[in-house]
């Protein structure tokens, strides 16, 4: 097992959930990362971890190459699993996609991360009101951290920058929650028809 | 018992053909000496639950409580227990800072030589005795906040409602007044209600809310350990 300890969970999920929309060449998938949920700044995923959650997967049997690419490539099917990856499209197997469905049937821990929250946005892992009760609990995780921020002493001017850079980064995440509420009391782009010509 | 209690408190308005919810269901209670801050962007609905958990405004559905009496019902001297500060809006009487704080003193039977004795004693308090003869033109935001805070605690309220004391205030100046706050409502126990824009400091609270779409978040009631740490006001205490 390669790398699997510095492997954040929610990166195979998000992974896991994109090639489930369709399969996906390795870079593909990458630019499709970004697309979905950001840089690799937001989730500190660069395209090495997306590579290593794509070795993981695959390890697992929850992804396998797809049939199509598999029978292109022939016997000169390099083995080198970094060379495959860059050219080979993946799909999710049986047990891949029953393990994600399986993943968004299951309640949420008490305070997920905002990764897991994506996650979920992204894919529909739940109707509004669960969202909206999974996004009111998360407000109530970043309300108690603020409140312990509030209550640090900062005496010297780091200590105040520190604290200044914490409080700051939380209250985002609120105002983010904020919209994310008010999103979900209006209507799903779904519902929303395209202005006819 | 809770200094202000709100229970299931909504308010709505009408803006054209269009009904606006500015408070869906909201519950608080404050105890004494406890500093809560309400965050929110906006129109998350903070002025509104400011104004109607100081009786100025009345909510749709829902009660509001202070010291156990329905707020509509709250006789005159009982209401006068509650000090509402809004620097935005701050009407400016008297020649100086300390004409200004002694002013709600002024309708009460006591004599101007006692009323400006306790504007003193609020104005050191606040950490503003410097400026207590300088004129309203003269004062800058963090003087305007130490000023009214005095002006609020002259009267000895039991409750403290403050719209954004931070608004326009030096950054770094922000913080110690916060404190400032908390260590004033700590020492007299006055049960103190803030508000702070998004990103506003929300140092110096006990608790920190958050209004979102007219919802409150966060944790609505003190804990059974906060209301017997805070009770008031053993001599010399300081927090």
């Amino acid at each position: 097992m390669v790398g699997n300890a510095e492997l954040k969970p929610s990166a195979r999920l998000a992974v896991l959930g994109l090639l489930l929309e369709r399969p996906s060449w390795g870079y593909e998938l990458v630019a499709r990362f970004e697309r979905s949920f950001g840089g690799p700044y937001e989730w500190s995923v660069t395209p090495t971890a997306i590579y290593q959650a794509l070795r993981h997967l695959e390890q697992n049997g929850l992804i396998r190459l797809h049939p199509n690419d598999d029978e292109a490539e022939g016997e000169g099917e390099p083995s080198d699993f970094s060379q495959r990856s860059k050219r080979q499209r993946y799909r999710v197997s049986g047990e891949g996609a029953r393990a994600m469905r399986e993943w968004l049937a299951a309640p949420m821990p008490s305070s997920p991360s905002q990764e897991e929250l994506l996650i979920r946005l992204r894919f529909r892992g739940a109707d509004d009101e669960t969202l909206r009760a999974l996004l009111k609990r998360h407000a109530e995780v970043c309300l108690a951290e603020l409140e312990r921020i509030a209550a640090v002493p900062a005496h010297t001017r780091m200590e105040r920058l520190v604290k200044e850079d914490r409080r700051l980064a939380v209250q985002a995440r609120l105002s983010w929650i904020d919209f994310a509420l008010a999103e979900l009391r209006g209507p799903d782009d779904a519902r929303i028809r395209p202005i006819e010509r | 018992m809770s200094v202000l209690s709100l229970e299931n408190v909504s308010k709505r308005f009408r803006r054209r053909h269009r009904e606006l919810v500015a408070l869906r269901n909201v519950s608080l209670e404050i105890g004494n000496g406890e500093v809560v801050c309400v965050s929110g962007g906006r129109s998350s609905g903070r002025s509104t639950l400011l104004r109607i958990a100081a009786g100025e405004e009345q909510p749709d559905e829902g009660r509001v409580r202070f010291v156990g009496t329905d707020l509509r019902a709250a006789p005159d001297a009982l209401r006068k227990q509650i000090a509402f500060c809004n620097t935005r809006y701050l009407p400016a009487h008297g020649r100086d800072a300390c004409e200004h704080v002694a002013m709600p003193l002024f309708a009460v039977s006591i004599s101007r030589d006692e009323a400006a004795v306790r504007a003193h004693r609020a104005l050191e308090r606040v950490g503003a005795a410097d400026i207590a003869f300088t004129p309203p033109a003269a004062w800058i935001p963090s003087e305007v906040v130490r000023i009214s805070l005095a002006r609020a605690i002259v009267r000895e309220p039991r409750l403290l409602i403050f719209d954004e004391p931070t608004n326009g205030v030096d950054a770094l100046e922000r913080d110690p007044l916060l404190l400032l706050i908390q260590r004033i409502a700590h020492e007299s126990g006055i049960a103190t209600l803030l508000t702070a824009g998004d990103t506003a400091s929300v140092t110096g609270a006990d608790r920190v809310l958050r209004l979102s779409d007219g919802e409150l978040l966060g944790r609505t009631a003190p804990a059974a350990a906060e209301v017997v740490a805070l009770r008031p006001p053993a001599a010399g205490s300081a927090s």
